[in-house]
């Protein structure tokens, strides 16, 4: 399956999904986008940079080991704990998930917020292992 | 028949697909004179965390490019006309051997002089072109404030930012659910709550203070992971209150619950079972009094 086909895939299960994207943390781009058009150039950049912000700075890991610390976790090794990361506003819900075996890489969903926030998260969950496995069509 | 590509030829290509697209240049407001120039170009750097080439252009055919990443500016790579550089700015800049002190006021001179012009200043941020170098730490935009020419200096200390976001901030209003609101409305997360200011001082901390890290260094690095989503939380999502929840890998450790609105900031751990309760009162408080 081509990678838009399964970002189309991905979007057509998650309720309430207006955008999918797939970001790649090392080097901050957006690398594919659905649909063409549902965001503009500057905000499928800001969307990237959010996730890397999310997943890659230094207050984040920092955040992450703390919390952890008070719930007994050992040290983290660098690496940032989160796996996945909801932004919640008063307009939408943005979800950010790695895809599993490729810490580098992010899938962003962009859904209405009135939609069950739960409901979006497993839908969008569900469709990761399709995202990892797609492949660009001959 | 050819075996299908693998991803790493996949994102090589949608890499190639996306670097060439040509952003379209964005103006600062940065009315005034010299250093107020020189004060919106050191704002730029500042709010840029992801390595880019920042490309500032000043009237007709005057442009500075300026690689930057982590909020520090690493080289200038170009620059026109060619009168903009001067030999003692063209020997050191970018020269193997200088000194740290000397690249920053080399650069810190480049910008004054570049920003010396009366025109519009514009500014185009493209992927950057230089590879990572962990050796290279480049220089914050503080420290080259403190190294500009008397002319080009505003203030000393940090710069000035460029006005248009001082105006989006100023017209920041809530939009939803606040954030306190959004918080007291799950009790377990309000009780390991802390709250900030912008500064990261705290406002609230919880009473029963258990954390392995004191909650007043919590408060603050919550204030810091703010500073640095919140450029690119109000370009892409919006300027309102904004909540975020990021889940562990590891199913038994705590999510993380950071949020902020205007100038205010809040973190608290959140254990998985509680996400449920969480996302449930946000939906409540979205529905009876969002937008």
């Amino acid at each position: 399956m081509s990678l838009a086909a399964a970002l189309d895939s991905a979007m057509a299960q998650v309720p309430g999904c207006v955008f999918a994207g797939f970001v790649e943390l090392e080097s901050g781009l957006m690398l594919a986008a659905r649909p063409a058009g549902a965001l503009t150039e500057l905000e499928a950049d800001n969307l990237a940079a959010l996730a890397v912000v999310l997943y890659e700075a230094e207050p984040m890991r920092r955040l992450g080991d703390a919390i952890a610390g008070k719930a007994g976790g050992a040290a983290s090794s660098g690496e940032s704990r989160f796996g996945e990361a909801l932004a919640i506003s008063g307009a939408r819900l943005h979800l950010f998930l790695r895809l599993p075996g490729q810490a580098g890489q992010v899938a962003c969903f962009v859904s209405d917020h009135r939609e069950d926030p739960a409901k979006v998260l497993d839908a969008a969950r569900a469709g990761l292992a399709t995202l990892a496995k797609a492949k660009l069509a001959p | 028949m050819s075996p299908p590509p693998s991803l790493a030829e996949i994102l090589a290509r949608a890499r190639a697909a996306a670097r060439p697209g040509a952003p379209r240049d964005r103006e600062i407001e940065a009315a005034g004179g010299t250093a107020e120039r020189a004060a919106a170009i050191l704002a730029e750097i500042d709010e840029t965390v992801l390595p880019r080439a920042l490309v500032f252009g000043l009237g007709k055919g005057r442009e500075l490019v300026l690689e930057a990443r982590a909020r520090r500016a690493l080289r200038i790579t170009g620059a026109t006309p060619e009168a903009v550089w001067t030999k003692a700015l063209r020997d050191t800049l970018g020269k193997a051997g200088e000194t740290d002190a000397q690249d920053a006021a080399a650069l810190a001179a480049m910008i004054a002089r570049f920003a010396a012009a009366e025109a519009a200043l514009t500014v185009r941020s493209q992927p950057a072109t230089l590879p990572p170098s962990f050796v290279d730490r480049g220089h914050s935009a503080e420290e080259l404030a403190a190294l500009l020419p008397e002319e080009a200096r505003s203030k000393p200390g940090k710069p000035a930012p460029a006005k248009t976001k001082a105006k989006r901030a100023d017209k920041a209003k809530p939009a939803g659910p606040a954030l306190r609101a959004w918080i007291e409305a799950c009790p377990p997360l309000m009780a390991a709550a802390v709250f900030a200011d912008a500064k990261g001082k705290p406002t609230q901390l919880p009473e029963a203070d258990g954390a392995a890290m004191p909650a007043a260094d919590l408060a603050r690095l919550a204030s810091e992971a703010a500073a640095q989503a919140r450029p690119f939380a109000s370009a892409a999502i919006g300027d309102g209150p904004l909540l975020f929840v990021a889940l562990p890998r590891a199913a038994s450790a705590p999510a993380l619950c950071l949020g902020f609105e205007a100038g205010a900031v809040a973190a608290a751990p959140l254990a998985a079972d509680e996400l449920g309760t969480l996302l449930a009162a946000w939906r409540d408080l979205a529905a009876g009094g969002g937008d």
